[in-house]
């Protein structure tokens, strides 16, 4: 059942964590699908299990989660159903990850260069002279100048977006398919943001990358996305193109992101805040989890899980009154 | 000066720990002591003037004198020889100690560490365990139990009791290291998890081991002297322990005999306490020894 141009397919995933508290549901029965060379991003607030879903894709979530059940395909092969040998090979390979934290993600006491010769060496079997001509070659692809000596450097010789650009060089240094990058920005001030984005579009040009971006900042995914999923407490609530959604929301909790958002244009007094905190996921609210903070909600909404459906061709929404609703931003 | 920016170069964090190193004279102090120690013990035939077994039976108690420097014991053994001779003893067994306590140590650290859960909740009983006795006393009845009393044994015994400390350490390394971006990073590009342990965990992992490593030096040395002197060591080495031993009837009477031996373990112990603390500052390490 292979679909033509399908890269990455998820289905009913569910990652639970088991802590003393009780069993968090980082993910709760998500769906998510992705074509060749496409740029998707997964956007909501801090722990609503959108960095889960990217690690669950490499099977690395952390201990004490779990994927509890669902199925990951990736290139039509279900990843949740690999040996660990076996995923190792797929790791950096043909899926790579970006992380959050570039002060962090280069081990402090090897070289820079040596770290990205390691990883090449985990998957291709090349000579030593033809992996330092890669290690530099990835390096210069990232936009990074003066590679050969920079790559005998360490770690805290490099500056935060450096790394990130090393980071990045890392990660495409075996030429993967899909490239999951999950808050490559946050760490960075603005204008080293601007230069990552820049980066990462141009990557995907050049090589028609296929890239899962994670981030809570709506503005990277417009710039970089075709399409966007919202997730919020472990569900995913809307999945559309970028146009809709920003033009054209469904869900109320997209209205309400898009409208925390400062824009250039309009004098705004104070930002518009949503209510309430971000639910426990131990204990989520019932029905639709978005209810006790939503300005819309009804008595049913309480009741009920809304079940995601196609309001529109390639747009799908899981809210009652997504029909009703006129959501217009600015 | 240009061969220290060498240096930096190349190992930015070796340069400015032996900077910090440097700053403070007491860690000099400890490590040039503990380098003396070493080449005392390294050339322990070219200095010693004499045999240190060697009885020399007209010339019992004797002070010092031109002929024998730090004077003579009770069976007329050469005191500054026997002193000498002695480092190699002391380092020796300390040294083989340490090796069997980091090895058992790093396995079982590492093991119960990076795997977590119930494997290291039953390894970890078994360290408080060891860690409720004092190792000196368990020591003293492991090594009364015992027929053969060599070197070989007594460093053998020393590793195998001390292992729960070096546990601790590295399990605790293990555990903060596991969790860091770059541990991630690594298995995200495939990497095993020997060589996620090997690579990216140990090598981050070596001030505290280092740090303790010189201390337990330290502790091994003192043990191995106290054992001597019960006279439970080895009884054909030639121990620091022993010769206090012997010397001990004849404090009033023949100072030196315990005296020199004795400053010898205190200088000793003393230095690398001193160079543990520095390495400790350098490095900039949180450990804790009972």
């Amino acid at each position: 059942m292979k679909t033509e141009g399908r890269l990455l397919e998820i289905r009913g995933l569910r990652v639970y964590f088991y802590t003393a508290e009780g069993v968090v549901k980082a993910v709760d029965d998500v769906d998510l699908a992705m074509n060749k060379g496409e740029a998707l991003g997964l956007v909501g607030e801090s722990g609503c299990g959108k960095s889960t879903i990217g690690l669950s894709i490499l099977r690395l979530v952390p201990t004490p989660g779990k994927i509890v059940s669902g199925s990951i395909s990736f290139d039509g092969e279900d990843l949740t159903k690999k040996s660990e040998d076996d995923l190792r090979k797929i790791r950096g390979a043909s899926v790579a990850m970006v992380f959050q934290n570039p002060l962090s993600s280069f081990n402090p006491v090897f070289r820079v260069g040596d770290q990205i010769a390691e990883a090449i060496a985990l998957h291709q079997r090349v000579p030593k002279s033809e992996i330092q001509k890669l290690v530099v070659e990835s390096l210069d692809k990232v936009g990074i100048p003066d590679c050969k000596t920079v790559a005998k450097h360490y770690p805290h010789e490099y500056s935060g977006g450096m790394r990130q650009r090393a980071m990045t060089a890392m990660a495409l240094s075996c030429r993967p398919i899909l490239l999951i990058a999950d808050e490559p920005t946050t760490a960075l001030d603005v204008t080293i943001q601007a230069q990552i984005l820049e980066l990462l579009k141009e990557l995907r040009k050049q090589l028609g990358l296929t890239v899962l971006l994670i981030t809570h900042e709506l503005g990277l995914v417009a710039e970089l996305c075709e399409k966007v999923a919202i997730m919020y407490a472990g569900k995913i609530v809307e999945y559309s193109d970028v146009l809709s959604i920003f033009r054209n929301p469904k869900h109320p909790y997209t209205f309400a992101l898009l409208r925390s958002v400062p824009g250039l244009e309009a004098v705004v007094e104070r930002f518009h805040v949503i209510k309430g905190n971000v639910p426990s996921l131990v204990e989520p609210p019932s029905g639709c989890r978005f209810h006790p903070r939503c300005d819309y909600a009804i008595a049913e909404c309480a009741a009920r899980e809304p079940e995601p459906f196609e309001i529109k061709p390639g747009h799908r929404v899981a809210c009652f009154r997504a029909e009703a609703l006129e959501l217009r931003p600015n | 000066m240009s061969k220290n920016k060498v240096q930096a170069k190349k190992a930015g964090w070796i340069y400015t720990s032996w900077r910090k190193f440097k700053r403070s004279k007491a860690s000099l102090a400890g490590a040039i002591i503990v380098a003396i120690v070493v080449l005392m013990a390294a050339f322990a035939p070219v200095i010693a003037p004499k045999n240190p077994r060697r009885l020399h039976f007209g010339a019992v108690n004797r002070p010092p004198s031109p002929e024998f420097w730090l004077g003579t014991d009770n069976h007329g053994r050469d005191v500054f020889s026997f002193v000498v001779w002695g480092s190699r003893v002391s380092l020796l067994v300390a040294a083989g100690a340490v090796l069997i306590e980091l090895v058992i140590g790093l396995v079982i650290g590492v093991f119960a560490g990076y795997l977590g859960g119930k494997m290291d909740n039953v390894l970890m009983r078994i360290t408080d365990l060891f860690l409720t006795l004092p190792p000196i006393v368990l020591l003293i009845v492991a090594v009364s139990m015992l027929r053969v009393r060599s070197i070989i044994v007594i460093m053998a015994i020393m590793g195998i009791l001390t292992w729960p400390w070096m546990t601790r350490v590295v399990r605790s390394q293990v555990m903060s290291l596991k969790e860091l971006a770059f541990v991630e990073s690594a298995k995200s590009m495939g990497a095993s998890d020997l060589r996620v342990i090997f690579k990216h965990i140990l090598p981050n992992s070596l001030s505290p081991i280092v740090v303790l490593t010189t201390l337990d030096l330290a502790w091994f040395i003192l043990y191995e002297a106290t054992l001597s002197f019960l006279g439970l060591g080895d009884p054909t080495a030639v121990s620091w322990g022993t010769l206090i031993n012997s010397g001990r009837l004849y404090l009033t009477t023949a100072w030196w005999t315990s005296t020199f031996p004795g400053l010898a373990v205190f200088f000793t112990i003393l230095g690398l306490n001193l160079l543990g603390d520095g390495l400790r500052d350098a490095l900039d390490v949180k450990i804790g020894r009972v």
